[in-house]
Formats: C-alpha cells, structure tokens, sequence
C-alpha cells in the first residue's frame, strides 16, 4: 500500500447523488488530481462516504466490516466515529486536502499519527451554513425547488414505487440525516465569509481533446445571430439612426465654454417634459397615463407592465419629428383614462402590439431624439455625478460605446466632460448617454469614493477581454 | 506555449436559462449533463442540469474562455470555491416568473459574495417575456438593499446578442479601458 505524500490518496466512492459525484469527481480529476485518486474498493486506502444519503452508512458499516480502513465522512451533523475524518458540508476544496492529509497521519506505516477527531474540530471553524439556513428553512416551509436533499430522497421512493406522493415527503422529513439538521447550527461555526478560498491559481479542467471540439460550421444557426448586418445599406441605416440620436457634433465642448456653445436645448420646451411628467404621474398613482398630442396621436403609459403603447412608431420620421419640435403650452394634455376608455385602450395595445414597448425604453429614445447630442441648458454639469445604477441596455435604443460610458460612469464620478476624456470616445455618445439615463433618474450626486482598486487592476486582460469582445460582437464562430 | 485560461460562471436557479445562454454562445457544443427532472422541478421543466455545463470560446491558439453552468438545483453542500476558482465574473440569470426573484437573488449573491467582492458580477433576469411583473426597477432596489453594484439586465437566455451583452457588461466592468 502506499502512503507517500507525494502519491495520491487512493479513494473509493461509496453511494452518494449523482451530483455531489459528478461535484466531486470534477474535483478529484482537476484541482486535486495530485491529492486523490478514485480506485475500486478492493484498492483503496480509504473510503468517502457521504452520510447524509440514504443508505450510505450502512453501505459504509459493511466495508470496513470486511476491510477495516479509514473514511473521509461528509455530512451535515458532526461525525465523531473512530477512523473517520469529518469534512463538514458545505464541502471546500481546502477541507478536503486537510481531510486527506489526516487519513494520510493514520494509515499504516505512518510515523507520526496524531488524533483524527482533533483535526476534524479544528476544521469545523472552516465551515458554516448560515449563508444557506435562511434560505433552506423557507424552502422547508413553501417547497421551493432548489433542490436540498428532497431530490434524491424522492427518487429512491420513486424507485420502491411508493404510490402516495405526500408520502414521499414524510419519508423526507422524518429522515434524521435530512437537512433538518441544519436548523440548529453550532454557534461555534466561523461566518461564511471562510468558506470560500480566495486563490489565484486557475485551475481549469480539460474535458475535450481538440479533435471533438469544434462541431463545424454546420452548427451555425444564422437566428441567433443578433449583430447589425454586415451590409452597407444596413450600416448607413443604423449610422443614420445614430445620427439623430446622438447629433453629428465632432468638437468636444468643456466645462468652460459649454455654456456658449450652440448645441443646447430646453427640455421644458419639448414632448419629452410631458412624458416625464406622466411617467411621474403613472409611478406615484400606479394607474396607467394617457399622454395625448393635439393631432390625436397619444403614449400609454402602462405603470403595472413596465410597458408603453405609442400610436406613432418610434422609428418613424413623424416621432422624431414630434420629438425634436417645440411645442406651445397647452398642445400636450396627461389624461387619466377612465375604466371604460381603458378596456378600449387596452384593445388598440394588444391589436398594435408592434408598437408597445418597454416603458424606460420609450422614455430613452423620445430623450435621445430630442436632445439629439445636445446638453440642457439648465443642466448642472459642476458636480461630479455617478451612474447609480445601469439603464437596462439589452431593451433600450443602442448606439456606440454605450456599454463602456455606463460601466465606467458607474464606477467613477464625474461629468461629460471628464468621461469623454477619460474614455476617449466621441462627445457626443457620452452625452447621448447622460441625457438618455439622466431623464431615467439613474445618475446620483456622487457620495461614497470609486471604485478605485477595480480600475486599477484588470488592465492585464485588456488583450484578451477586447478579443473576446470582438468575437462576441463579431457574431464569431456561431 | 502556455495557453491563457479564463472562465466566466453562470449560475442562478432551476429553469432560469443557464444551460441556454451558455450554449448559446460557446463555439462547441456544450456539454451538459441535463436529466429528466425528479418530480420536485417535474411541474417547471422536464430537464435540469445536474452537474456542471461547460462550453468554450477559443480565441486563436492559446486563449480560451471557458464558460460553467451550475447545477440549478442548488444544494447546500455545494462546492461553490471550487466552480469559481481561477473565475474572472459571475453572470447570475433570474427567472422572473419564479415565485420570489428577491429570495434568489440574495441566495446566489451570499453563496458567492467573497467572489462577487473580488471579481464582478453581472445580473440578467429571463423570462420577462411571460411575466412583466417585478420590472428591472425592482432588482435594481434589491441590488441595492443588498449593498450590491452590478449591471441588471433584462435578456432572453435564447438570444444571443442578449447573452453578449451580459459577457460585454461583464468585461467593461471589469476594464472600462477595453477597445474593440
Ligand atoms: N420564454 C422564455 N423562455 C426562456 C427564456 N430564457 C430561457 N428560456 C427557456 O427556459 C428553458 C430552461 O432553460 P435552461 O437553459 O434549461 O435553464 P437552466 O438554468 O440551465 O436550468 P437547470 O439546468 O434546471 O438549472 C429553456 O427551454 C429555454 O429555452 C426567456 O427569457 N423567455
Ligand atoms: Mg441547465
């Protein structure tokens, strides 16, 4: 037999899930590969069992009847049984290269074996559930479906062909190695902050050999591919719509000739004041607004759906029209729709559903379009402001380095002027961005201090992040 | 010639479009280790991942982005530091018809809170296509009840510009200074 440290502990699995196996199995082939190794029993230097599964201590009680060597026992309650080690749940990949390590101070021809039961208490400090207990215990009560040792536990009396369904839960509860024994925890178990190592070394499995990995082209299913069309009258199209979003402007204004520069506009003057007014309205009161315009055509502002109906598409010419056109006062009216009006309003939205929409995102574009890469003029550009949370850009209008603007707004304070600079993209997409994401009341004046240590560290992957982002956008291999 | 490795994690709870976003943007076909579910989940989905996914994104020779899906039906003894180890973000996909989003979120974001603190983490929620309501304003108060910054975007796992977006949100947070 062998007992080196520097040979892998020969293990045998008993009866455990199939999923805390193929867990463990990832382990034993990757990151532990040089601490385990999985033989047959009659091999083995040890066992792992896992005494929360059904059946398994007996299984375990049989083996080492017949071939007495020791185990590594995972499980939820405290193990204390001669010749075991006892790796607490949830397991950690540390806790079980301390485990072999122990078997390794028992087995045979070992000089200086120590207590087993000592090492397993000084491993308990590693473990906690109270990350999870909240959790496991509402899920006692209300049977969600995250699984918990319900899963197995029904299948084996699936299995036994048990013909009561409830029954299969009396069998789960009244199971003294169930979760249930996590409802009392030790108190001496250290916060759940240790459980996880923070390590630098990546370990990362091989699972194919290079000749079964690509499946070909063949797989190229064209559906999924949501990239902008390669072809030129689609790019000058999508130019075209970035234009009237974000303006054609290419000078950079600054902090002390903004306020002269002509590529200003007053918010108060346009459609967009009354929509913002309205989606005000329709959050505090939760009813659903009517805005309407004076040639009839209307926005429905539906607060319950997060959704917006606007009898104007809103890629049309007439809505950016309707956007980038002062209105006089009294040209725009919010409506409360009555329930009547309602039901039929509700029928136009269903049989028009080509022109409803998520509610940020009509709110988005009608900004977009009427500012068209212009700052207010009453804007308060002296103070740094953050994004304090990101506009949900995967359901509103897209243009260029929006992605970029809001990561780097979201981590660093300042204003446009500052974030053109730090990111040296065009001005204009950086104002775009602010009003779009200003008029949705996602910016905050800045208070607590950056994310300084992010900003400083990634920049190692910067090669490989933008190859990356370059085949994901690119559509790439798929 | 040593090969640069990656890996970004998908986790989140059953049904929530692991398996999906992860296939649909890996180059090969991904494994998946998907089973007929047991009863418990039967009523959701008939199939649920019970191991790891994995897929891949080779870039040229030496680089590979590996990407893992956990297993949906999360159980408590759960190697979490094994899956992240070597990770460089944490894409957590919320079902928004599940019955409480919010106790999910805070679920995933304890299991891998020390991972979440280190590397980055980016949210996308699915299925608001069947269920509108809670909207992307109330994740983003519970991100930020739980003292969380993250991106939270809406996607459908079967869209694969929805799933890029969630991967580019994840690398411009990373570095802001990233050129494509
Ligand atoms: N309608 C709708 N279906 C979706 C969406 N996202 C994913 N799906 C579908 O949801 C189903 C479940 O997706 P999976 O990828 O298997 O989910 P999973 O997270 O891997 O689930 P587990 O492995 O059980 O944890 C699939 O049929 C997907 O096509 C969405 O946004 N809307
Ligand atoms: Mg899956």
């Amino acid at each position: 037999m062998l007992n080196s440290s520097n040979n892998p502990l020969k293990v045998a699995l008993l009866s455990i899930s199939p999923h805390n196996r193929a867990i463990l199995e990832f382990f034993f082939a990757g990151a532990g590969k040089s601490i385990f190794q999985i033989v047959a029993i009659k091999e083995a230097e040890a066992l792992v069992v896992d005494f929360d599964h059904p059946g398994a201590r007996q299984e375990w009680e049989e083996n080492i009847r017949i071939s007495p060597i020791p185990a590594i026992v995972l499980s939820v309650k405290e193990c204390d049984v001669e010749n075991t080690v006892w790796v607490p749940k949830p397991l950690t990949s540390q806790s079980l290269v301390q485990s072999a390590t122990q078997i390794r101070q028992v087995l045979p021809g070992n000089t200086h074996s120590t207590d087993i039961a000592a090492g397993a208490e000084k491993q308990r400090t590693a473990s906690d559930m109270s990350s999870l207990r909240e959790l496991l215990d509402s899920q006692q009560k209300d049977k969600q479906v995250f699984g918990l040792s319900g899963w197995q536990q029904r299948e084996r009396v699936k299995a036994t062909a048990s013909p009561i369904f409830a029954a299969a839960g009396v069998a789960y509860e009244e199971d003294d190695s169930s979760v249930s024994a996590v409802e009392k925890p030790d108190d001496s178990i250290a916060p759940a902050d240790e459980q996880l190592i923070g390590t630098d070394d990546v370990y990362v499995p091989e699972p194919l050999s290079d000749d079964e990995a690509l499946p070909g082209d063949s797989s190229l299913q064209l559906g999924q591919v949501t990239t902008p069309d390669d072809s030129e009258q689609d790019q000058e199209k999508q130019q075209q719509r970035w234009d009237l979003l974000c303006g054609q402007a290419t000078q950079r204004v600054t902090a002390a000739n903004w306020q002269e520069s002509t590529q200003l506009y007053t918010p108060e003057n346009y459609l967009l004041n009354s929509l913002i007014d309205a989606l005000n309205l329709s959050r505090t009161s939760k009813q659903y607004v009517q805005v309407i315009l004076d040639s009839g055509n209307y926005m429905l502002l539906m607060p319950d759906v997060n959704l917006a109906y606007s009898s104007i598409d809103l890629y049309s010419e007439l809505f950016t029209d309707v956007c980038g056109t002062p209105l006089q006062g009294g040209k725009v009216k919010l409506h409360l729709p009555s329930t009547t009006e309602l039901s039929e309003l509700e029928e136009v939205v269903v049989q028009d559903a080509r022109q409803t929409y998520d509610m940020e995102g009509l709110i988005w574009t009608t900004s977009l379009l009427t500012s068209h890469g212009r700052l207010s003029r009453n804007a308060d550009l002296s103070s740094p402001l953050r994004l304090k949370s990101w506009p949900n850009l995967t359901r509103l209008e897209q243009f260029p380095d929006a992605m970029q603007i809001a990561a780097l707004w979201h981590q660093k304070a300042g204003n446009v002027f500052d974030l053109s600079e730090w990111l040296d993209v065009p001005q204009r997409h950086v104002i775009a961005f602010f009003n779009g994401a200003h008029t949705l009341g996602l910016f905050e004046v800045n208070q607590g201090e950056d994310e300084q240590e992010k900003q400083a560290a990634p920049k190692k992957n910067r090669g490989l992040f933008s190859r990356l982002l370059k085949r994901l956008l690119g559509g790439g291999k798929k | 010639m040593t090969t640069t490795n990656k890996k970004i994690i998908f986790t989140g709870p059953v049904g929530a479009g692991k398996t999906t976003a992860i296939d649909a943007i890996s180059d090969i076909s991904i494994i998946r280790t998907d089973e007929y579910a047991s009863d418990m989940t039967k009523s959701r989905k008939p199939q649920t991942t019970v191991a790891m996914d994995y897929g891949l994104i080779r870039l040229g020779e030496n680089e590979r982005v590996h990407l893992y899906g956990t297993p949906g039906q999360e159980r408590f003894d759960f190697m979490w530091d094994i899956l992240t180890k070597g990770g460089i973000g944490l894409i957590l996909l919320l079902d928004n018809t599940r019955p409480d989003p919010y106790r999910d979120m805070k679920f995933y974001t304890n299991a891998f809170r020390d991972f979440i603190q280190q590397e980055q983490l980016v949210v996308g929620v699915t299925r608001l296509d069947l269920q509108r309501k809670p909207g992307i304003n109330d994740y983003r108060s519970w991100l930020k009840e739980l003292s969380i910054d993250a991106p939270v975007f809406e996607i459908d796992a079967r869209d694969r510009g929805d799933v890029t977006s969630l991967v580019q949100a994840l690398l411009y947070s990373l570095d802001p200074g990233v050129t494509t």
